[in-house]
């Protein structure tokens, strides 16, 4: 079932089922658990989102490193005073996919979503329309299990390994799943849900993964914000009815082939892309000799 | 039609880890777990031999205190994994770290020597990516396993019958093997094996295998806690 979107679409319209209870049935199957205990499970997984997403605006979280950190308190409260042209929901959203990935890079707990160096994007979206919208806690664990459900047909088709597809198949697919499930929680239908994947993916293909002195840090952080960027864009463009004219399976394995394709120092060595300017390098440099 | 993987919904949303990477840190803090099930009881000292992307980027990662931190047992996604290094302090485990080049390995190998006051064990694996991790040496012997099963590790003489009287301890506590793998080293004179099972072996299973005449070494690792 997880092989295409195209088949999640058809199975949701053949059963007429949900495309969060089709996921939560086929774990059921595999895990050989009740339901309300794979409920739970999701659960348990969005109380630790909430945490680290509130963490680093409450006050400002640094990394190990040093190199970066506060950017996530300091947005939070400049959004007190002023007026984002981002407007209210999506700023804030930006705030708290780099809290999460700021507790992440400070060595706090987060749930990988699909990947550590990602796990902003899909809590921050999904949080965020709780607020403004009033979900419940039952209906955003729905959309993870939606996000889940995407996130599956993406490792069959391609990978969300940094080292294996570059960012885009990271924050990429992070905020393809965002997309996806958030449409699916606003009422959207499950071929809006997937096109939204596709129209996100699109845009972020070719998206390299350079990171200063190999850490999950510069510029993740930041990407986390840009992943939650392209999530919004996409659910308004698919709410409207507007699709992708690439079918979304061909994106992902669009996305697939560029990974493939993609240098090897632009996927995770931390040799290429910003990694590898005069200040990435010194960064770097300072870093490792530090250790001793 | 197109081959899918076996999946949890899990793999995707999860795991729950202490950040920031699920390679450099949380697989980390398994391979820490499973250096200390390997000896058997607490450490008092150790030396961590970082090779590669691990020696390289060990600090910025955290790949140090996460190591430490599995070796006193905590799981990947306990918040004192950042503090481990004081925690070391007050359990009494001496540590220490050092920069090695292991050749034509994974990049993200780490060598531990372990004791405590009676034992010692000495342990080498990799992390791949993910929170997957690999051990391939331990005791100086080569094996293969990866935390996703309850292992048990026999080092003995090797003579007929040997897997049988393994298996046969095995079928009378109920235990399913998923995997098993079994090497002559040492001139033949000597049998490895790695018995990877779906339940983990009762206490008085591995004494059952421990009091074969053969069996010179045994260890039962928990499987990995994701």
């Amino acid at each position: 079932m997880f092989a295409s979107l195209q088949e999640l679409v058809k199975e949701s319209e053949k059963t007429d089922k949900s495309l969060a209870s089709m996921v939560i049935e086929t774990e059921m199957v595999t895990s050989g658990k009740a339901e309300v205990d794979i409920r739970l499970q999701m659960q348990k997984r969005l109380e630790i989102m909430k945490e680290s997403a509130q963490k680093a605006l409450d006050k400002p979280v640094r990394s190990i490193s040093g190199i970066s950190g506060g950017s996530a308190h300091k947005l939070w409260h400049w959004l007190d005073k002023n007026e984002a042209i981002t407007g209210s929901v999506m700023s804030r959203a930006l705030a708290r996919a780099l809290s999460v990935n700021e507790v992440n890079a400070g060595m706090g707990c987060i749930v990988a979503t699909p990947t550590a160096g990602s796990a902003g994007i899909l809590p921050a979206t999904l949080i965020t329309l709780q607020e403004s919208h009033h979900f419940s806690d039952d209906e955003i664990v729905d959309a993870l299990f939606v996000a889940s459900g995407i996130g599956m047909v993406i490792v069959n088709r391609a990978n969300v390994s940094g080292a294996m597809g570059g960012c885009q198949a990271e924050t990429g697919s992070a905020a393809a799943m965002a997309a996806g499930a958030s449409v699916a929680l606003l009422g959207g239908s499950p071929r809006q849900s997937m096109q939204a994947v596709g129209i996100t993916l699109k845009n972020m293909l070719g998206l390299v993964c350079d990171p200063v002195a190999g850490l999950v840090e510069v510029p993740c952080v930041k990407r986390n914000a840009a992943g939650v960027a392209q999530a919004f864009v996409a659910i308004d463009l698919a709410l409207a009815g507007i699709e992708s004219i690439i079918p979304p399976d061909e994106v992902i394995d669009a996305m697939a082939h560029i990974g493939k394709v993609m240098d090897k120092n632009l996927k995770e060595t931390g040799l290429g892309g910003l990694a590898a300017t005069p200040t990435g390098k010194k960064l770097a440099e300072n870093i490792w000799n530090e250790r001793g | 039609m197109r081959e899918t993987k076996e999946m949890s919904a899990f793999d995707i949303i999860g795991p729950i880890m202490i950040g920031p990477s699920s390679s450099h840190t949380a697989g980390a803090v398994f391979l820490g777990q499973i250096a200390r099930a390997v000896l058997g009881q607490k450490p008092i000292r150790v030396e961590i031999n970082l090779h590669g992307s691990f020696a390289k980027t060990a600090k910025g990662h955290g790949t140090d205190k996460a190591l430490i931190g599995g070796l006193l047992n905590l799981s990947a996604n306990n918040e004192r994994i950042k503090k481990s290094f004081g925690l070391a302090k007050e359990e009494g485990l001496n540590y220490q770290f050092n920069t090695v080049d292991l050749g034509d390995v994974h990049p993200n190998s780490v060598q531990f020597s372990l004791w405590s006051e009676d034992k010692e064990a000495h342990v080498m694996g990799a992390s791949l990516g993910g929170g997957a991790i690999e051990i391939n040496n331990v005791q100086g012997r080569q094996v293969k396993f990866n935390g996703d099963y309850a292992t048990l590790l026999i080092f003995g003489k090797n003579q007929p019958g040997t897997t049988n009287d393994v298996t046969g301890a095995l079928v009378s506590n109920k235990i399913n093997i998923a995997y098993m793998r079994v090497e002559r080293l040492r001139h033949h004179k000597e049998a490895v094996m790695v018995f990877e099972t779906d339940e983990p072996i009762p206490e008085r299973g591995t004494k059952a295998i421990r009091a074969l005449s053969w069996v010179e070494w045994v260890c039962q690792i928990d499987k990995i806690k994701r």
